[in-house]
């Protein structure tokens, strides 16, 4: 069995739900829900191929689901209960929002290809769009991403 | 390829800071617990003991060098007695791959109403107990009451877990609590009565019944002093008013 269990990937699924916008405080109980749900469906993960793409699926379905959930749609990313359990850095916190501020198939582009290390290639396959559109999508993300953060910075100067 | 010759110098060194924050300590080794907890309470009950009982020894002598993590991953994988799953760990900044990857199947299942996901655990087993548990308490004998109150596979342990957990997300915490109770019941000393007191506590912190929680606090610090869930149990009393 399997490596899908290893350090490795619970490490990229709990840094994946940080960078899609979970509340820390809750970031591992759905990690859990996610190697659960993995764990059930193991027989339809080709072993052949890398794990996060796969994991990235599942763990983008759990936090959609999370989020739907009336109590949880108004989360913020930096309540003061996460403080105690966290590091905090500004800038990463900048850069998350940011991300979470960008067009959905933009934010997964930055997370799989530009922080997660993925290549063009595997986040293409990962996201079942061509090779093409991925890169012009990573050019659109990178430039609306530098907008969005120094709009954000502008209006933090102002404030 | 990475095109980090496009890659704006400011939005590059944000993207290394981003990359180096860390974790919370443990992080990992708690969900792999958890997940551990989840899946051994009914995928292979006996295996798992055997599996984590290698683990916790091998951990506590730390003969092996291996981290807390590595090793319960090793009890998941002897605990399910896998070899569905071949070993294909996540390559985290890694080096070009020398070819393609062919392309993977991310989930992208459609789902059809608000509690898809969480509802779709039902049918599987509640990530929650750590495997220590599984050790330290015998098997729970068969409850003398489950054949009466429905058929056997209603009062599993893993399903009525999972089934309070499900209603504690949906915010049912009536449902929830009297789903924890029958587990209570029926598994007053199952391997995963440690998830259900912490459960519970989590759904009187929520339903702000602050005398309850405090008083299953109190109860949950003296059955489980060393307990794996402790974390959150200290979230929850921080949650509670002062």
């Amino acid at each position: 069995m399997s490596a899908l269990f290893c350090e490795d990937n619970v490490r990229f699924v709990l840094r994946t739900l940080l960078r899609l916008g979970a509340p820390p405080r809750d970031a591992e109980d759905l990690a859990q829900e996610v190697f659960v749900i993995a764990h059930r469906r193991a027989s339809e993960f080709d072993a052949a191929r890398l794990a996060a793409p796969w994991l990235f699926g599942i763990t983008k379905n759990v936090l959609r689901d999370y989020r739907k959930l009336a109590r949880n749609r108004y989360e913020v990313l930096d309540d003061a209960g996460d403080r105690s359990t966290v590091t905090r850095d500004d800038d990463v916190d900048l850069l998350r929002r940011a991300i979470a501020a960008l067009p959905e198939e933009l934010s997964d582009v930055v997370i799989l290809c530009d922080l997660s290390g993925l290549t063009v290639l595997e986040t293409a396959s990962a996201l079942g769009v061509p090779e093409g559109t991925l890169k012009d999508r990573l050019r659109r993300a990178r430039r609306d991403l530098r907008v969005e953060i120094d709009r954000r910075r502008q209006e933090a100067a102002h404030a | 390829m990475r095109d980090d010759d496009q890659l704006d110098p400011e939005l590059a060194a944000l993207y290394a800071k981003e990359r180096a924050m860390p974790l919370p300590d443990g992080a990992t080794a708690r969900v792999l617990a958890g997940v551990l907890g989840g899946v051994t309470a009914s995928a292979a009950a006996v295996t798992a003991s055997t599996a984590a009982t290698s683990a916790t020894s091998a951990a506590s002598s730390g003969a092996t060098g291996l981290s807390l993590g590595k090793v319960i991953a090793i009890a998941v994988a002897s605990a399910i007695g896998g070899g569905t799953v071949a070993v294909v760990g996540y390559r985290e900044l890694a080096s070009p791959p020398a070819v393609q990857q062919p392309a993977p199947t991310p989930d992208r299942e459609p789902h059809p109403d608000a509690s898809s996901a969480i509802d779709a655990n039902v049918e599987i087993d509640a990530p929650a107990e750590p495997a220590p548990r599984a050790i330290d308490r015998p098997r729970p004998a068969p409850p003398p009451d489950a054949a009466e109150d429905s058929p056997a596979d209603d009062t599993r342990e893993p399903l009525l877990i999972d089934r309070a957990r499900a209603a504690l997300r949906r915010g049912l915490i009536d449902e929830a609590l009297a789903t924890l109770m029958r587990h209570e019941r029926i598994h007053p000393s199952g391997a995963l009565a440690e998830e259900r007191d912490v459960l519970i506590i989590e759904a009187y912190v929520a339903q702000k019944t602050t005398t309850l929680a405090r008083r299953r606090i109190e109860r949950y610090r003296r059955e489980h002093p060393a307990g794996f869930l402790r974390a959150r149990v200290d979230r929850a009393e921080a949650a509670l008013a002062p």
